[in-house]
């Protein structure tokens, strides 16, 4: 039984040294305001899976008579089939020129009449148990993974490309006139199969996003025009590390081709158990992913609701090494080829000033806006955009003396903070961090532990502090056994190892499937827990994969393209989509709204109003920047459940 | 149990001595250039371990032991001219293999890791990020200059 306190912060010392002189478990005492909530969800447990667009997964989902939709079928993109809607169009891809100085939404150069075929990138070949690929033998899946349900283990082994590295996924029907736009992935490819991962990258998907205020319309007041996803993919791809462009440039250089147009389709079998939990429970089909780019900064925002930055490890705002910061101007005599970028080149912008590389034609267009947004930069502080390394080692060590990209140690205060505070329990579970514990390099090849998806992992407080850590990091293996034992913390924060991430080229959606139902059927199995939890399903961000959703831009960070949400909880039954304005943050709303908690910092983006929309249009925020606190997702009262 | 930062500077102090009474400066011994004691420096999926390499070459057959901040394993291979291969077993968890092969130069060995018998996608992280089909290391002889 994994135990559990809300640790008061002050006095922290008093506290490690009573964390140190007496067992966890007599602290699990101090968990009474765990209940003493505004609804009567008394736990939260929030699953976040990997790189998967709304419309990606959930294109032709229809759902029950009496709720609508927004998403490729509902639009007339494509039809229930996956074929070319009667409004194909608008999903159609161009191809841009940006060969001076980096442009969101540089000027057209052609439009496509079919987007490039898509690669292969670093799907995995073949089973091999030497080479990056599926497990070759059961027993070796079994001893990497523990978190699927049981069924779910034959598809570790099966799924790999058959095909090189960084070609033309030849498995893809047609994939020589794929169209203009969005083309179903399946069944040409098996949706069991490892595909190609999209590029995900902040200025890459600023980019890809293509806002300009000259876009706008009532409906899509902020101009984004999602039409250059496939143009940046073969053109940037996922960053030149400050290297030279590899000639000769072509469709498939970058080896992604335009991996980012594919989707799944629902109605044809694929993500069966997605679509079966949408079904009975509620769907979000206006949840996003809070920054424009990937893994560590989206995680980042749910934690802090807020973007950190490069310091001295003592909360004061320092300037990173200069190969750390972005540069996506393009090279000299390329076009788009970015200066510097990528996963061993820039991470970091000063966003506060204009003149910085890719800064201004960001802020440009967010005080263009009718209604002009607040980049919310400070000054002199170079904010991470992009993944790097936690400043600690598992055991509060700096990681630095193992890895060379390392955020400093961070000192902006988290939800962690304010959970403690409050004496609210709650926990981080991370798959593999019990493997991570003693591996710290991740030499181990069963160390499957994500360490840039742990956003207390980069905090001073808890990382320095042992009985904080013990207390509120632990292995997803902990938390099967504590809905075992009916032994939850308020808050669960639950992060898959990167086998069953769902990530693509790394994961497949099926296995990510199989890891929140194995949690979901603990859960089912237990009538108590299950009577007051929620469990909220959603992804890091989309993966690069397009979207046909609406984009507010809130900051200089986000909001990027739409995610999947599902809310799973016996106050969210009923098959209902709900279509408040939402992304990560609107999570810790409902965190701090049920535990009656204020706002993580003055600054944080918890403190945006719920939105306010015109009665034919419940998608766009009228009083921007407004993220809602999903509340309006549950029906707490009888009468709540009529009105839904 | 010591932090890591500890074990990591006991292993040095401990290898430093042994340099020391070995004599052993960065000259190559008669019959085997790759004997004595080696640090040892190999990447992982997140960043560089270090470990103490100690070969014990005895014709063309290694035997020897791996120790990092994770413990001390034995490992075993061969040797032949400058090549080296050897294979380390850890004990995980779950155990794992990796099999090691490199090149002398000098006081120094370079050369490549992979796993064996497990499934290198673990190595590759998220999609797009990092993605070999091995993981280089080196070597460099106690008390010898890099």
């Amino acid at each position: 039984m994994t135990a559990y306190r809300a640790a008061p912060r002050t006095p922290a010392l008093l506290l490690a040294a009573f964390a140190a002189a007496v067992s966890l478990p007599e602290l699990a005492l101090t968990q009474e305001h765990d209940r003493d909530t505004a609804s009567p969800i008394k736990h939260v447990i929030v699953i976040i899976g990997e790189n998967r667009s709304f419309d990606h997964v959930y294109a032709t989902y229809a759902p029950r008579s009496g709720q609508r939709i927004s998403n490729l079928l509902s639009r007339g993109i494509i039809n229930a089939d996956g074929t070319p809607g009667r409004n194909h169009e608008a999903s159609a891809q161009r191809a841009a020129t940006d060969t001076h100085r980096y442009a969101i939404s540089p000027p057209r150069a052609y439009a496509y009449a079919n987007v490039p075929p898509p690669g292969t990138h670093d799907a995995p070949s073949a089973p091999s148990d030497k080479k990056p690929a599926p497990f070759a033998t059961l027993a070796a899946a079994r001893a990497a993974e523990h978190d699927l349900a049981d069924e779910y283990y034959p598809l570790l082994l099966s799924g790999a490309t058959g095909l090189p590295a960084n070609v033309i996924d030849t498995r893809i029907a047609n994939y020589e006139n794929l169209g203009a736009g969005a083309f179903q992935l399946t069944p040409s490819v098996k949706y069991d199969d490892y595909a190609a991962s999209p590029v995900h990258r902040f200025y890459q998907m600023w980019q890809q996003s293509d806002c300009s205020v000259e876009h706008a319309t009532a409906a899509n007041p902020s101009g984004c025009r999602n039409d250059l996803f496939a143009w940046v993919e073969v053109s940037a791809g996922a960053g030149s590390n400050g290297k030279p462009q590899p000639l000769p440039v072509t469709n498939i250089s970058t080896g992604e081709g335009s991996t980012a147009l594919e989707f799944y389709n629902v109605q044809q079998g694929d993500a069966p158990y997605l679509k079966q939990l949408a079904d009975r429970y509620t769907l979000s089909d206006n949840m996003h992913q809070s920054v424009q780019g990937g893994t560590g900064a989206n995680h980042i925002m749910f934690g802090y609701a807020d973007a950190i930055w490069y310091s001295d490890g003592h909360g004061h705002a320092t300037k990173p090494p200069a190969n750390q910061i972005e540069n996506p101007d393009p090279m000299p005599g390329t076009d788009n080829w970015y200066d510097q970028d990528g996963y061993s080149g820039g991470s970091y912008s000063a966003c506060a000033d204009p003149g910085q590389p890719g800064v201004g034609s960001v802020v440009s267009y967010l005080q263009s806006l009718p209604r002009p947004i607040n980049p919310r930069c400070e000054p002199g502080h170079y904010y991470l955009l992009n993944n790097s390394n936690p400043a600690f080692n598992a055991d509060g060590s700096p990681s630095s003396r193992y890895a060379a990209i390392t955020i400093p140690p961070s000192s902006v205060r988290h939800i962690g903070d304010v959970l403690m505070q409050a004496n609210i329990s709650f926990g981080y579970f991370g798959g593999d961090w019990a493997i991570y514990q003693s591996d710290p390099a991740a030499a181990n090849p069963y160390d499957a532990y994500c360490s840039i998806c742990n956003p207390f992992q980069y905090a001073s407080d808890i990382m320095t502090n042992p009985a904080l850590r013990q207390a509120h990091i632990h292995d997803t293996d902990n938390l099967n056994q504590d809905l075992a034992d009916e032994n939850l913390p308020a808050v669960s924060i639950v992060k898959p190892s990167m086998f069953v991430d769902g990530h693509p080229a790394s994961s497949k959606l099926d296995l990510f499937e199989g890891f929140i139902k194995k949690i979901i059927d603990e859960l089912q199995a237990h009538p108590r827990l299950r009577g007051d939890t929620a469990i909220f399903i959603t992804f890091d961000e989309g993966g690069g994969y397009y979207d046909s959703g609406y984009i507010q831009p809130l900051d200089f960070f986000g909001d990027g393209p739409r995610i999947p949400l599902l809310i799973v909880s016996p106050y969210s039954e009923g098959g209902f989509v709900n279509h408040g304005y939402a992304d990560h943050v609107s999570i810790i709303k409902f965190i701090e709204r049920n535990w009656r908690l204020k706002p993580i910092t003055a600054r944080s983006r918890d403190n945006f109003p719920n939105p306010k929309t015109r009665r034919d249009n419940p998608y766009v925020p009228v009083n921007t920047p407004a993220l809602s606190d999903l509340w309006d997702a549950f029906h707490f009262s009888a009468a709540g459940r009529v009105a839904r | 149990m010591q932090p890591v930062w500890q074990q990591h500077r006991s292993l040095s102090s401990t290898a430093a001595v042994a340099a020391l009474l070995l004599g052993d400066f960065g000259c190559a011994r008669p019959g085997s250039g790759f004997e004595g004691q080696w640090q040892f420096s190999w990447q992982g999926r997140i960043g560089t371990e270090q470990a103490m390499l100690s070969l014990q070459p005895s014709g063309q057959l290694l035997n020897g032991s791996y120790r990092s901040a994770r413990g001390s394993v034995p490992l075993s291979g061969s040797v032949h001219d400058h090549e080296v291969s050897f294979v380390v077993n850890f004990s995980g968890p779950p155990p794992y293999r990796v099999e090691f092969s490199g090149t002398l130069h000098g006081n120094r060995i370079a050369g490549q890791a992979q796993p064996q018998d497990v499934n290198g996608r673990a190595f590759a992280g998220h999609g797009g990020e990092v993605s070999p089909d091995y993981y280089s290391w080196t070597a460099l002889r106690v008390g010898a200059r890099d």
